[in-house]
């Protein structure tokens, strides 16, 4: 066993772990900020809703809906051009982070899309009965109301992000799923592969505590 | 205080249209309790919210405190609709907020600061009585509860209106009765104009001042609710108040076909209603009279009686004229 785990070459291990969690933090970010919005306008432009634009709904879903369906390694070679022109380079941290957030983003925004969907319609109706104007029902009360199951789908977002940093590897974007690859699959070491699985777990584990954890936490019922 | 003229309203429901409100004209005056009744898919609540746009006519005019609403702007629109308050059948509270932020929302929706609102919130949760429930959270309170927070919230802009959706239809019977005279008190104390729609006559009979029946679109009959109540003229308003009575025509016709003479239906209002008429009237016309039905019980603040009697011998016409002198409705069933 010791024999097996000195083969393991542990800072590039924990090198890895750390460029996983910058890609996965640094995407995370930017799929909430970009598909935070991009939820509620689908939300709002739906028809029957707030600000119902049928064509301009329409077009959105088509867009998500796109974007979507590519496959994720197919995205991350499409992307490459728009990736050296947002992030500099294709390589890396930095290279994979454009991305994962285009590959998530759609994701997430249908996600928040359901939650807002989730919310009784009836608080909508005391709002503006109220003289509460959009921006003040979607603020004030559709996010706050919505916000247990919205944590929720940032939790989701977040494992299928650890999951897509894992096929950056392809491209050279570094962490634990390029190492396994590398390693564990081109090189025949099996133990590596066996390590970073098994790290790539216990983040999906402790993101899931955590989520439910924060889910638990905002929810009133 | 508020005026509908000649108010439609139909809805596209997928091919079909749908005519909730063909013509309707509506006119409550202020510091009243107006009831709207109707069957579900009489277009009661259609007619409620066009009181405060929140569903528009297709054509018609809509005015509540001298004010065109249909000629507003929407910020224009959102001023006056603070000025309306409105509660619902479930309650629509926030469940993410506490119960005194949810009565803080519309007074941040209109923009006064968190100095205003804390001592208007505590005072309107105060007149509702849940001044201790102030950092629950709605899920933690009972129906009635959260329709009393519905209510404080409410009024928390001060409104001049109140309109009322089904406020009590997921409440049980004592609850019921504890929210009716909440608001009539808020009626009484304040000089609140009050709209209410509900399905059940008890509702009416219990806090308004006049009723209009709804049925099929248009409002088949209205007036002040004891007028209504006691003389149904149409044949909605009165299945409403067999219903509220829980009595049979049917059954009843067949109860009085075996009883000889006359039936009369007598009904007394205000203090009449206790005193010792009828035996008076017996005794001066000769009249015999037993008595097939009655109830006694109140219209909002007024005590009423009304009795179902067969009468035989005596001077009928006589008896007749005296009861309508003292002020009794007669008429003659058979």
């Amino acid at each position: 066993m010791d024999a097996l785990l000195n083969v393991i070459d542990w800072a590039e291990i924990g090198l890895a772990s750390w460029d996983t969690l910058l890609m996965l933090g640094g995407s995370l970010l930017f799929t909430v900020l970009l598909g935070l919005p991009l939820g509620v306008a689908l939300f709002l432009f739906d028809r029957g809703q707030l600000l119902a634009a049928p064509r301009l709904y329409a077009l959105l879903s088509l867009v998500v809906n796109v974007l979507r369906s590519l496959p994720f390694v197919i995205l991350l070679i499409v992307l490459i051009p728009f990736t050296l022109l947002v992030a500099g380079t294709s390589l890396g941290v930095a290279g994979a982070i454009p991305p994962l957030v285009v590959g998530a983003t759609p994701f997430f925004a249908r996600l928040v899309e359901g939650a807002l969907r989730g919310v009784d319609r009836g608080i909508v109706e005391a709002g503006l009965a109220m003289g509460a104007s959009t921006r003040q029902i979607v603020w004030q009360a559709l996010l706050p109301e919505a916000r247990p199951a919205i944590l929720s789908a940032a939790t989701v977002t977040a494992i299928t992000l650890v999951g897509y940093t894992a096929m950056s590897g392809v491209i050279g974007g570094g962490g634990l799923g390029d190492l396994a690859i590398r390693f564990g699959y081109q090189r025949f070491q099996t133990e590596v592969m066996v390590v970073t699985v098994a790290l790539l777990l216990l983040l999906v584990q402790l993101l899931q505590m955590l989520g439910d954890w924060l889910v638990r936490r905002y929810t009133r019922r | 205080m508020i005026e509908l003229e000649q108010v439609h309203k139909s809805y596209a429901l997928g091919p079909r249209r749908v005519t909730a409100l063909r013509g309707v004209d509506l006119r409550v005056e202020a510091g009243e309790v107006f009831g709207i009744i109707g069957a579900s898919g009489a277009g009661k609540s259609t007619l409620l919210r066009l009181i405060n746009l929140l569903e528009r006519p297709d054509s018609g005019r809509v005015q509540v405190a001298g004010q065109d609403l249909l000629a507003l702007d929407e910020p224009g629109l959102r001023g006056a609709r603070q000025r309306i308050g409105m509660i619902f059948q479930h309650f629509n509270l926030l469940a993410s907020k506490t119960v005194a932020e949810n009565v803080a929302w519309p007074l941040k929706i209109a923009g006064r600061s968190a100095a205003e609102i804390a001592p208007r919130v505590a005072a309107l949760l105060a007149r509702v009585g849940l001044a201790e429930q102030a950092h629950k959270y709605p899920a933690q309170l009972s129906g009635g509860q959260k329709q009393r927070v519905g209510i404080a919230r409410a009024l928390a802009t001060e409104p001049r209106v109140l309109l009322c959706d089904e406020a009590t239809s997921a409440l049980d019977p004592e609850t019921t009765r504890s929210i009716l005279a909440l608001l009539a008190e808020i009626n009484r104390e304040l000089g609140l104009t009050i709209v209410l729609i509900t399905h059940e006559m008890d509702v009416v009979r219990r806090v308004c001042d006049r009723v209009a029946v709804l049925d099929g679109g248009l409002i088949v009959e209205q007036g002040p609710v004891a007028e209504v109540f006691l003389h149904p003229q149409h044949a909605t308003t009165r299945r409403f108040v067999q219903e509220a009575e829980q009595v049979d025509e049917g059954q009843l016709s067949d109860d009085y076909a075996h009883v000889p003479g006359r039936i009369l239906q007598l009904t007394f209002r205000g203090e009449r209603t206790y005193e010792p008429l009828l035996g008076e009237v017996a005794r001066r016309t000769g009249l015999d009279f037993g008595i097939l039905s009655g109830r006694i019980d109140r219209i909002k603040d007024e005590p009423y009686g009304q009795l179902v009697i067969s009468v035989s011998g005596g001077d009928l016409e006589a008896a007749t004229a005296l009861l309508q002198e003292r002020g009794v409705r007669v008429e003659v069933q058979r």
